[in-house]
């Protein structure tokens, strides 16, 4: 007989209040891994069409809080990085969120550099490329395919401009495949930026180390005012829509975790005062009042524990879900590592620590003689 | 008293003036046109592009979407001397419009754009009000110019961030035409509170909802961006 | 063995004196019974001696040694004190072997507890209810579940109140006989509040109470 074992048997005696903790607790950490899980998947998302890219930095404009940087002329800044150490290539870069379609969500319009090594990362499914820097033809990404319902030879019409779909890609990064691809020339060209680029990619040559890479962002910082130079990862991390959803999984970790420890606390609470006869016993048969504390914070943290997995399995299920919804659709990419699923695990048995700690307590402190007087 | 707060007003006026002007930008919006009753037309697109300065101010409005918007420019000039001039570009040729007029059948409207309101000699404080928990001062703004179908505008403006939360324009007789709403701001590159979709509201006939959706704080203009303006109209009226 | 001094147990601020200056001396395996009527303090010496009270005034003396100077409560309690009561206090989850285990919960140096338990619980007449609940046993048979609980970490004395208090006179007569059987086997000192003269008989003393003072019996006869 252990003490597991007994609180095991303690859950077990009430299933339907067992149970309902147990939703709530396991409703509470489904949202915490669905939400972060979609935070981490758009940082990660971004972060792969960068590093699929093989871009290494990425110079912008300087933008403070609350501002999209605005785009710049890339031949202003261009001369000064291409004779920095260690880089291969400077590749402009142009994008837009455009509205392509009334019957499809906003989408990205990118204008790649023609023949730059952007493109070399994606895969063509079906067509071709195109040929020349000026030719008027989009290729798109598979999801953009699919929400726009468009197949090569399609026509599309980009800001009043109308081209034909030549060819359907496939990247590893979703905001890519969700994406429609020119080139540089032909968006700067359809939104009348002539000569301006969003971002400047470098790809570095394969020996350039981090104080390579460090030293870089430093001079691009002391001879180029009003730029910056970052490498992916930190332009990812400042994206606007990558912040907000990190923002609000956090918020939701919070609240869900308060609610948690108070479903928890409330239900051990209750626990313990219809028990408190047999806590008196436990304490007249000798149970340190320690052994007590142990007994109801294990209740309380087996509880959250198989809440814990069943909200993890809920998560992952409503992710999943989510992605399949029409609205949603591209828009998700969710992440689920195995070393996060387990710190939500052990979030949810912390939950219950704190929940049952003070009942626990209160249990503890019980007057043996006076609980057994109780009938 | 008076006094005072009527040398405020003619303050924060030249204020707005001065934030407004630009050596050049771009900006592309979309404009959804709602009826009063109820009934939504498709969206279209057009592009605006503008230079602004103490002594001249130009606007090119280019449509893009669909092809009948695609197929119309516009251009206004204003100068401090001269009444707003419109000039209207189609595919074949050029015509003199009126600066005052609805484009497409929506709130859009060139003269709005300029908002000359701000360079008008009589500007005074009327009062203070709260737009969306934006504390703001009313000012009112006239003008004595006949031809002018506009005479009075009153203005919500923030004062810190001197941005006109809500922009009411009336005629001679006090009636209102319009109301023009900010729904929601961005901070511009420069720092300063700029409008990023608006409602014009014409009671009783329409309601307009303007997005900007892509801009250039610097756009180049070129020689030409403008041209139309000096080709003489053709025919007028 | 035990003995306690002066002892007075007071609630409400001294207006109910349960206890009020009892003097007795209980000898190393003997079986002492206490009687008197109901109210006058029976249970309330019981829980004194078992530290499950704290008194108002005087001390309690184990094997000479005063009460307050003990370090740890529980553990005086699990290693010297066997508890059986009126009303069984059984766990009803728990199984017959489960509740007898009950004690040695928590302790994980505790590795043959399950083979005494049985033990026990075969020496009871129990060794085909192991796997039952409480629910499923009668009430001589609960109460024996409750004396081999009493006695899996082998206390030096049985504190029981009333423990045939709920029972039929036949489970009442086999309920003794364990009992008396266990003292002999074990040499265990054995205090008992009991209403039934017909048990007190059996005991080598009797101790009468009435309004919390002893009137008979508080020392072995000479
Ligand atoms: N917690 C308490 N608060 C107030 N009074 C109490 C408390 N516990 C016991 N008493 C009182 O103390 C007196 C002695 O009680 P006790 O339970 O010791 O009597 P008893 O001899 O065991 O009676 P019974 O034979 O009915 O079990 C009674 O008058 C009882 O009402
Ligand atoms: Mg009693």
């Amino acid at each position: 007989m252990n003490l597991l074992r007994f609180a095991y048997d303690n859950l077990t005696r009430r299933p339907a209040r067992t149970t309902l903790t147990m939703t709530a607790i396991s409703l509470g950490i489904a949202a915490i891994v669905a939400l972060t899980a979609i935070a981490w998947g758009f940082e990660a998302s971004w972060q792969k069409a960068n590093d699929a890219r093989g871009t290494d930095l990425i110079v912008t404009r300087l933008a403070s809080e609350n501002t999209m940087p605005s785009p710049f002329i890339a031949e202003k800044v261009r001369p000064a990085l291409v004779n920095l150490p260690h880089v291969r290539q400077v590749v402009g870069l142009l994008s837009e969120m455009l509205t392509v379609s009334y019957d499809a969500p906003p989408m990205f319009v990118f204008g790649w550099e023609f023949n730059s090594y952007l493109w070399e990362h994606l895969q063509l499914l079906e067509g071709r490329w195109p040929e020349s820097r000026n030719e008027p033809v989009i290729v798109i990404g598979t999801l953009a395919a699919e929400l726009l319902h468009k197949k090569t030879g399609d026509m599309i019409e980009i800001e009043g401009v109308e081209m034909p779909v030549v060819g359907i890609f496939q990247s590893s990064a979703l905001v890519e495949n969700g994406a429609l691809i020119l080139t540089l020339q032909l968006v700067q060209q359809i939104t009348d930026k002539t000569g301006k680029v969003n971002v400047l990619n470098l790809q570095l040559d394969s020996s350039a180390s981090d104080s390579d890479i460090a030293n870089i962002k430093q001079q691009v910082r002391d001879t180029l005012p009003g730029y910056t130079a970052i490498t992916s990862g930190e332009l990812v991390s400042q994206n606007a829509v990558v912040r907000i959803s990190k923002a609000m999984s956090n918020a939701t970790i919070l609240i869900a975790s308060l609610v948690g420890a108070l479903v928890v606390f409330n239900t051990m609470l209750m626990s313990i005062s219809e028990r408190t006869r047999e806590i008196g016993l436990l304490l007249a048969l000798g149970w340190h009042p320690r052994t007590v504390i142990k007994l109801i914070v294990s209740e309380s943290a087996m509880l959250t524990f198989a809440g814990g997995i069943i909200g993890i399995i809920l998560g992952v299920l409503l992710t999943r879900g989510l992605e399949h919804i029409e609205l949603m659709r591209g828009k998700i990419d969710a992440v689920f590592s195995f070393p996060f699923l387990l710190g939500v695990l052990a979030l949810s048995i912390v939950l219950g620590i704190f929940g049952g700690l003070y009942p626990a307590i209160k249990a503890a402190r019980t007057r043996p003689s006076q609980a057994l007087r109780q009938e | 008293m008076h006094a005072e707060e009527s040398v405020d007003a003619v303050a924060l006026a030249r204020q707005m003036v001065k934030l407004h002007q630009s050596s050049g930008f771009e900006a592309r919006m979309q404009v959804e046109v709602n009826d009063a009753d109820k009934r939504m037309h498709l969206p279209f697109k057009v592009a605006v592009i503008g230079e602004i300065t103490l002594e001249k101010q130009r606007l090119l409005l280019r449509g893009i979407s669909p092809r009948k918007v695609r197929e119309q420019t516009f251009a206004i000039l204003a100068t401090a001397d001269a009444p707003a001039r419109v000039i209207k570009s189609t595919q074949d040729k050029h015509s003199a419009a009126d600066p005052y007029s609805p484009l497409f059948d929506s709130g859009l409207i060139l003269w709005d754009l300029l908002a000359p309101w701000w360079g008008w000699a009589e500007q005074s404080v009327i009062g203070s009000d709260t737009f969306d928990d934006h504390p703001c001062s009313l000012i009112r703004s006239r003008t004595s110019q006949t031809e002018n179908p506009i005479s009075e505008v009153i203005s919500c403006v923030d004062t810190t961030t001197a941005l006109a939360w809500r922009t009411q324009l009336f005629d001679k007789q006090h009636t209102l035409l319009r109301t023009i709403t900010v729904n929601l701001a961005m901070r511009s590159e420069s720092g300063m509170l700029v409008a990023r979709a608006l409602t014009v509201e014409v009671p009783g006939i329409s309601n307009t909802i303007i997005t900007v959706y892509a801009g250039d704080e610097h756009y180049q203009i070129k020689p030409d961006t403008f041209s139309i303006l000096e080709s003489a109209p053709e025919a007028e009226q | 063995m035990l003995r306690t001094h002066n002892l007075a147990l007071h609630f409400d601020e001294g207006r109910t004196k349960a206890l009020d200056g009892v003097d007795i001396e209980i000898f190393e395996g003997e079986f002492v019974a206490i009687t008197g009527p109901s109210g006058c303090g029976k249970s309330s010496l019981l829980n004194l001696i078992g530290t499950l009270d704290n008194p108002t005034k005087g001390e309690l003396f184990f094997c000479n040694q005063p009460y307050s100077a003990l370090q740890d409560l529980s553990e005086f309690r699990r290693e010297q004190i066997g508890f059986v009561f009126q009303s069984f206090h059984l766990i009803p989850t728990l199984t017959t072997l489960g509740n007898v285990l009950v004690p040695t919960i928590g302790r994980s140096s505790d590795h043959n507890a399950i083979d005494r338990a049985s033990d026990l619980l075969k020496l009871m007449g129990l060794e085909s209810r192991l796997n039952h609940f409480p629910g499923q046993l009668s009430g001589g048979e609960r109460q024996r579940v409750a004396i081999a609980r009493a006695l899996i970490n082998d206390p030096a004395f049985i504190l029981a109140d009333e423990p045939t208090g709920s029972l039929d006179s036949t489970n009442a007569t086999h309920v003794l006989d364990v009992i008396a059987n266990m003292r002999l086997k074990k040499s265990l000192t054995i205090v008992m509040v009991t209403h039934d003269p017909v048990v007190a008989a059996k005991a080598d003393r009797e101790i009468c109470m009435c309004d919390g003072k002893v009137i008979s019996g508080s020392r072995r006869n000479p």
